[in-house]
């Protein structure tokens, strides 16, 4: 408090300035119009200037909540639309949509994948397929109590069905052992004509993934000893994927258990 | 000071337009080596009086007192410089008295300005009107300084306490 005093007192001119100046100043305001128009415009930009500010400010510190319930609506969304949506093979019921948030990302040559924060006892299986809104990540290949590991689309392990959208005939993705960041498509049909900047996106030929998930860009097509390479850029960024989606569809485990038992 | 102001100053017009302000006089001379705060005071009490006699509605408080903060920070400076008081200005030889008074006038008025248009630019058109203004200000105080307030031969023992 007598910290407080000394310092008033030390700097007592510059405060009584500041009163002195304050009555002037309205004075101003009140007697003389342009001049007190112009004060009125400044100030309310000041102040305006200032909210602004202070809400951005507000914002950023709510964007966590803010991006939780923007990730929790598209979940929503996903599921009202690849349930109402008829699929390709006709397979009724559908595709259940859960959010999850990438927490590692290893980038060994030989073993790309992604560690999400959700596990088996939030319902996640083995061979579930994960996408975020670009496109198609990858597939479940290990579970723990909180989290998974998922095999990403650039993994020499991983290989899904693509297709032409609207079109019949289907080609399979490999990694490239070259170049990382790009995918081979392999067996695609003779007669099915690509270029370059088509999209493929998945066939839905395994219930990992719905038909029509994007998954990359034809970059380049090549013709070499009567083979055709083509080169695909995924939509994904593989070196950080994100907030993705976990797949899970009702019926797998039937048509799979079908497969095992022929 | 003010009295002669309402009487004589507010007929008295130069060019049709520019009125000098007689009551820059006690701003200009009022002693420096008085407390801070009765400087500010006094300036704020004139720059009040000035505004009621022109109907200027604050234009001239926000002048006066910002005007003797700057004074006062100048003589403190100028004190600190010399590392003894310096003299008042009546005190001063003609030629330093005369661009004292002259600058402290285009000070004033340049204030009266900038508060009236609150904008550098308005205010930098407005620069030859700012000139006469304080040059008929300054120079009306200093003929009568020089003609009844200092000696012709500087008689230092007839000058005022100011």
């Amino acid at each position: 408090m007598l910290a407080l005093v000394r310092f008033f007192y030390r700097t007592h001119l510059i405060w009584l300035y500041l009163l002195y100046m304050s009555i002037a100043l309205f004075m101003i305001g009140n007697n003389r119009q342009i001049t007190g128009f112009k004060m009125h415009r400044f100030w309310m930009n000041t102040t305006a200037g200032i909210r602004q500010k202070l809400n951005g400010i507000n914002q950023y510190i709510h964007l966590r909540k803010e991006n939780q319930k923007l990730l929790q609506e598209n979940q929503r969304l996903y599921n009202i639309i690849y349930r109402s949506e008829p699929l390709d093979n006709n397979i009724p019921g559908g595709y259940r949509f859960a959010e999850a948030h990438t927490v590692y990302v290893g980038n060994a040559r030989s073993d790309r994948f992604i560690i999400i924060d959700k596990g088996s006892e939030d319902g996640v299986k083995i061979q579930a397929g994960v996408i975020n809104p670009n496109g198609v990540v990858g597939i479940v290949s290990e579970t723990s109590s909180h989290f998974s590991k998922v095999l990403l689309t650039n993994n020499p392990q991983i290989s899904i069905d693509v297709k032409l959208r609207h079109k019949k005939g289907y080609g399979f993705t490999q990694a490239d052992h070259i170049f990382h960041r790009v995918l081979r498509v392999v067996d695609w049909p003779e007669n099915l004509k690509l270029s370059e900047d088509d999209t493929l996106v998945t066939g839905g030929l395994s219930l990992i993934f719905p038909p029509n998930i994007p998954v990359g860009r034809v970059k380049t097509i090549r013709y070499r000893n009567n083979r055709t390479e083509i080169i695909l850029q995924p939509f994904v960024n593989l070196n950080d994927p994100g907030f993705v989606y976990i797949l899970t569809h009702p019926l797998k485990e039937e048509m799979q258990s079908l497969i095992h038992e022929n | 000071m003010i009295l002669l102001d309402l009487v004589w100053s507010t007929n008295m017009n130069v060019y049709w337009a520019y009125t000098p302000h007689f009551f820059l006089f006690i701003l200009l001379f009022f002693p420096h080596d008085k407390p801070g705060w009765l400087q500010l005071s006094i300036g704020f009490v004139t720059g009040l009086i000035a505004d009621i006699i022109y109907y200027t509605g604050g234009l001239f408080t926000a002048s006066s007192v910002t005007y003797m903060l700057l004074r006062l920070v100048l003589f403190r400076f100028l004190n600190k410089q010399k590392k003894r008081p310096v003299g008042r200005p009546l005190k001063w030889p003609v030629p330093t008295f005369s661009i004292y008074l002259f600058a402290s006038s285009l000070i004033f008025e340049s204030l009266v300005y900038i508060f009236d248009q609150t904008k550098m630019s308005e205010w930098i058109d407005q620069g030859l009107p700012v000139l006469i203004q304080s040059a008929s200000t300054a120079f009306l105080i200093w003929i009568i300084v020089i003609l009844f307030i200092r000696p012709a031969h500087g008689n230092v023992s007839k000058l005022p306490s100011l």
